[in-house]
């Protein structure tokens, strides 16, 4: 039969139906010209061949489960059988099956699951806080697939999991933070030191201004007994060294004269072998002793220029005699050294007193300061005073031992030396303790080839230091020799 | 009350052993209603796997086939004129519900299938289906007039399906075609028959 509508839209079209035909019959449409019936061209079909149902509707999912930690969720999916078909459905004319498809959005490939009759699918193992792209399409069992349906999009969100994390995270960070503090609030002390080292204070190395205080003088002594030449290992190339540099440089060329360089003195070999800086870091800008150090520091060149030297060497004297020197070495530490007040035209330097001294060292510092003053007048020439001084100390009749005065005087060579143990005795009576000798052995030569001397012995070698003195020119008179002999 | 039951014990004892015979009776009935249920859907199920199995063996066919003899076979032969379209059967579904003559069409349709087909696991599980089709039409139509003899029944054309060569390409994808399009009409019938028999409202067999 002929084709029961043309199609008026589109050129060359026939249009037929249901109504048309009837399903498992076979059909022929052929091409045909209108007058001659030339058949052009032909081709047979079955209904069932050629037709294809309609896409399911209603898609909808459901979670079916999730895991613990939110990542991984099963769902369903389910659909309604195109309404077109709904009835022969019912009726069991025909039988559709249902082919689901799903995918990650952005991803090409798609999953295809097969589901049979049932219309609805069960998809397992898919990831939170990724979308997914699902659709479905249906077909008769041997036959052609329909049209897919329209997909939908799931997105499920990892909320849960995500809360517990944050949660420990910032407990975390809080109890961090609270050990932090307690660690600092209780090594307080540490962490300021070692974030904020102190700053060392100005010191002289190898003094302690502690055990100054206590009157141990000997390391004091040591130190500043020596020439400030000689003392190698003070002065470092480092420009960090703790302690004060004595600016002696005027007073020096006279100091070097009265090197008196007297029993005491003299320790720079021994002091070099046994230095030591004990004070490292006490005398610091929170040390409260250090203005005290100070005073003492500032007394010490003083005194040194003022008594030609050594002032340490009287401290070493003390101890030596402890019985009766310490008490005296109190008084005597604080006033070991005494300022210089004034300069006189000779180059004398004059002496302020000290406010500690007692009256009778007052007195005693008083007739000492004009023996000093006499003393000090020395020429660059060495050897040639001793007879002034000799009788100028042996004027005063105090307390001060003629016998050691003149012993003293013997060391002629080293004038300076001589003076020192003299003036030592006359301008410190305290120290020159009656039953202390007066008599020391030369322990080296400084640099102006003045002796050294070593500090006092007691009274049994005091006459084998007499007789040590290596000085060349060294004589003994006959009458001092009488004096020396206990 | 106290009277009654003195009186008629025995009628109540005839009214008890007459309801378990009804009862009993009534099992039975269902019983074989259920058999026959059983029995419908798994010739149902069966005839479905035939159709599949049609269908799988046309695809790998048309698979194999070279595009110049598929343009020769969709040219110059209608697509299948198989035996089964001069059998009366019920070609719509409106008719397939009303009509009650599908289970014959059935059966003769598997019969020419399996007389003609060569696979022998296709011929057994077609005299299966066979046999499983005739039981049911005794069990469930009773007096059918039409039931005769199996073999009884002419074939036309049953030279068609008898002459097969194995190197005929034209024959064998026909009677493959064929094959395939008998399986779904009889899956179609029997399955629109069951549906009308359970009395389910979606019948999703």
């Amino acid at each position: 039969m002929e084709c029961p509508s043309y199609s008026s839209v589109r050129k060359n079209e026939c249009f037929f139906d249901s109504s048309n035909t009837i399903i498992w019959y076979p059909y022929v449409v052929q091409l045909r010209s209108r007058s001659p019936d030339v058949v052009y061209d032909e081709m047979s079909f079955n209904v069932e061949d050629i037709v294809f149902p309609d896409p399911p509707v209603g898609l909808n999912w459901t979670v079916l489960s999730m895991g613990s930690d939110g990542l991984i969720y099963d769902m369903v999916v389910s659909w309604d059988p195109p309404p077109s078909a709904a009835e022969n459905l019912k009726t069991g004319w025909i039988l559709l099956v249902y082919e689901t498809q799903y995918r990650e959005k952005g991803s090409d490939q798609w999953n295809s699951m097969d589901n049979g009759k049932d219309t609805q699918a069960y998809i397992y193992g898919l990831s939170s806080n990724t979308e997914y792209e699902v659709r479905v399409r249906s077909k008769m069992r041997g036959y052609n697939f329909g049209v897919f349906s329209d997909s939908i999009f799931i997105l499920i969100p990892n909320k849960e999991s995500r809360i517990p994390i944050t949660a420990v995270l910032v407990f975390a960070a809080v109890g961090i933070t609270i050990v932090l503090m307690v660690v600092v609030v209780s090594r307080q002390q540490k962490l300021m030191v070692i974030f904020l080292p102190p700053v060392p204070g100005p010191k002289i190395k190898g003094i302690d201004p502690v055990l100054l205080q206590k009157g141990q003088l000997s390391e004091f002594t040591s130190i500043l007994g020596t020439h400030p030449g000689l003392r190698p290992e003070l002065y470092s190339s480092d420009p960090w060294v703790e302690f004060i540099e004595v600016d002696i440089d005027e007073p020096h060329e006279s100091q070097e004269e009265l090197l008196i360089a007297d029993s005491p003195v003299s320790d720079s070999p021994q002091m070099s072998s046994s230095f030591r800086d004990d004070d490292s870091g006490r005398a610091s800008c929170c040390d409260p002793d250090l203005s005290d150090h100070d005073q003492t520091d500032l007394h010490h060149p003083s005194a040194s220029s003022h008594d030609g030297f050594h002032p340490l060497s009287r401290a070493q004297s003390g101890p030596q005699q402890p019985a009766a020197v310490c008490p005296q070495d109190n008084t005597w530490s604080n006033n070991l050294y005494s300022q210089v007040s004034d300069v006189t035209h000779r180059g004398e330097v004059v002496l302020s007193p000290e406010e500690q001294e007692t009256m009778a060292l007052k007195d005693e510092d008083h007739k000492k300061r004009k023996e000093i003053q006499q003393l000090v007048v020395i020429p660059d020439e060495r050897g040639y005073t001793s007879e002034f001084v000799a009788g100028a100390i042996s004027a005063p009749t105090d307390q001060l031992q003629s016998q050691e005065q003149h012993g003293a005087f013997r060391d002629i060579q080293n004038l300076s030396t001589d003076m020192v143990t003299s003036t030592q005795s006359s301008a410190f009576p305290i120290l020159a303790n009656p039953t202390s000798p007066e008599y020391t052995m030369v322990d080296s030569v400084d640099w102006k080839n003045s002796l050294l001397l070593k500090p006092n012995t007691p009274t049994a070698p005091h006459k084998a230091a007499v007789k040590t003195f290596p000085t060349p020119e060294g004589y003994l008179t006959p009458d001092l020799l009488d004096n020396i002999t206990p | 009350m106290l009277q009654m039951k003195n009186k008629c014990p025995s009628f109540f004892l005839l009214a008890l052993v007459l309801l378990s015979v009804v009862l009993v009776s009534l099992l039975v009935n269902q019983g074989r209603a259920s058999d026959n249920q059983r029995l419908f859907n798994n010739v149902v199920v069966r005839v479905q796997h035939l159709h599949q199995l049609a269908a799988k063996m046309i695809n790998d066919f048309d698979d194999n086939l070279l595009p110049e003899d598929r343009r020769l076979l969709s040219k110059t032969i209608p697509m299948s004129f198989c035996i089964s379209d001069y059998i009366e059967a019920p070609t719509g579904k409106d008719e397939a519900q009303r009509s009650s003559s599908w289970e014959l069409a059935s059966q003769i349709l598997s019969r020419t299938v399996s007389n003609s087909l060569t696979a022998n696991q296709i011929n057994e599980k077609l005299a299966d289906l066979k046999m499983g089709i005739s039981v049911l039409i005794k069990g469930c139509l009773d007096g059918q007039p039409n039931m005769d003899d199996n073999d009884s029944l002419p074939l036309p054309f049953e030279d068609f399906y008898l002459t097969t060569e194995d190197n005929d390409l034209t024959k064998n994808f026909r009677l493959l075609a064929c094959f395939k399009k008998d399986m779904h009409k009889v899956e179609t019938y029997l399955r629109v028959a069951n549906c009308r028999r359970s009395l389910d409202s979606n019948c999703t067999l």
